[in-house]
């Protein structure tokens, strides 16, 4: 179908036009820090340069959550990134595979045709630059959304341990709050009138949803002991003195 | 006659690459700039990759349309679904994962907020129980005498926290001062509570809201929302 031609084999200016748009395409990813100065320093950092606008979504997203932490309102996306995310989008998904899978088609259709392919032209740098992208992205896509997955389990099951030991914590704090009451409150109306010694946890304290709990209580100080229920070989052991005050914190197996 | 033929056929092959890379910046541009942009990122940034997604479908099906072989066809196409389904796949992960670390942020906070509302709460409560049972049997001050020796002029409504700082945003009001009961009640102005239609002490609606009270008995924590 198609013979080898000595005439151009492009119209006018059209390499010219493919390359000044992915150089401002590119120019815009490279430079939009400069261009689009964020008017607040940002807490989460991105890459300078974004292939996946997901990534510049998910830090937005967390920045959000961090000025939520702090009482802030949200803020809307900046005009920096959103070129930048929009950008990356359009190298990875409009041009860079337009380029590449045109010129793939012309060259097979003309193999088809010819037995033999059409010879090496200046637009084939930027269609070899444009299949290395391709080939990249399509190749890299894979293990990142894997590794991805893997990380978001990890952190997830890091932010349930976590999670866990805050809650064993915070329910340590309140037997310290009533062995505290136990120790100053006279023996008349079922306190320990000084002393932490006939101590008793009440039924609903010494199992909760997140842990058992033992207390060992002495005159003076009384240890706390508590197993998580959600990770059974995992522990806490604190100690309360005759202040009521909270020290020597010990966590083992997966609070460790 | 032949090689004009070509130069045309040719010519024809590289607008078409033009307008498909034009076409495909203004269908994905469009579509991202006409979403309504809010301060959450994700819709506009989730309809441009359906846009680009789209567009890539289509592409690749106009590039292994005939004369192109089936096994090439079936190659490049099913390639093409399993890049633009992972990419998919990725980023639909990438989303979840980032409102969710946003979640945690905020339980992360609620967490805090709770833990410092003990903190501002219980032990003072417990210093005017233990001044009170000091006395001995015979009590000449009551738990409410005790605590306005504790905090000067504190009456029902007041907020008997002292700052720390300008960081530090707690309040603990007095919602109760009876010579032998004392309710002491802090809430969060911006922290989410368990229940959104709780009514918070200030009128506010939804906020963390935790209560302690002081009897002779000791001191009793409710966590209202």
């Amino acid at each position: 179908m198609f013979q080898k031609t000595e005439s151009s084999e492009f119209a006018p200016g059209f390499i010219w036009q493919v390359l000044l748009l992915t150089a401002i395409v590119f120019a815009l990813v490279l430079f939009s820090g400069g261009l689009f100065r964020s008017p607040q320093p940002q807490a989460v950092n991105t890459p300078g340069i974004v292939v996946f606008p997901w990534t510049l979504a998910g830090a937005h997203t967390i920045e959000n959550g961090l000025l939520a932490f702090s009482g802030k309102p949200a803020q809307p996306l900046s005009g920096r990134d959103q070129v930048r995310a929009l950008a990356g989008l359009l190298v990875v998904a409009v041009i860079c595979p337009t380029i590449y899978l045109l010129r793939w088609r012309r060259r097979r259709v003309s193999i088809q045709a010819n037995h033999a392919s059409t010879p090496w032209r200046i637009y084939d740098v930027l269609h070899g630059f444009c299949a290395v992208f391709v080939l990249f992205i399509a190749v890299a896509v894979v293990p990142i959304g894997i590794y991805a997955e893997i990380t978001h389990q990890n952190l997830r099951e890091a932010q349930a341990e976590q999670s866990n030991r805050d809650a064993i914590i915070n329910e340590i704090n309140f037997i310290a709050i009533n062995l505290t009451q136990y120790y100053m409150l006279p023996t008349e109306i079922g306190g320990g009138n000084h002393s932490y010694s006939g101590y008793k946890l009440p039924d609903s304290s010494s199992r909760t949803q997140v842990a058992t709990y033992v207390v060992k209580p002495s005159d003076q100080n009384v240890r706390i002991h508590a197993e998580s229920i959600q990770y059974p070989s995992s522990w806490v052991d604190a100690s309360v003195d005759s202040l009521g005050r909270l020290g020597q914190w010990t966590y083992e197996g997966r609070f460790k | 006659m032949e090689k004009e033929s070509i130069t045309i056929e040719i010519k024809q092959e590289v607008s078409i690459t033009l307008l498909w890379i034009v076409a495909g910046v203004i269908m994905v541009s469009a579509t991202f700039f006409l979403t309504p942009q809010t301060t959450e990122s994700w819709p506009a940034i989730n309809a441009a990759g359906i846009a680009a997604g789209i567009f890539l479908c289509a592409l690749i099906a106009y590039v292994i349309r005939k004369p192109i072989v089936m096994k090439q066809r079936l190659l490049v196409g099913i390639i093409g679904v399993v890049v633009i389904g992972c990419t998919a796949f990725t980023w639909m992960k990438r989303e979840e994962h980032a409102h969710w670390q946003a979640d945690q942020l905020m339980k992360i906070r609620a967490v805090i907020g709770r833990g410092i509302m003990t903190v501002g709460m219980a032990p003072p409560l417990l210093k005017v129980l233990d001044a009170y049972h000091r006395q001995g049997p015979r009590k000449l001050n009551t738990l409410a005498d005790e605590f306005k020796k504790l905090y000067p002029g504190a009456a029902v409504g007041a907020n008997v926290h002292k700052p720390e700082g300008e960081w530090d945003e707690l309040t603990v009001r007095v919602e109760s001062l009876e010579p032998n009961r004392i309710v002491l009640v802090s809430q969060e102005t911006y922290v989410k509570g368990r229940d959104p239609g709780f009514k918070n002490y200030d009128g506010k609606i939804g906020m963390l809201q935790e209560k302690y009270t002081l009897t002779e008995r000791g001191v009793t924590h409710v966590s209202e929302n």
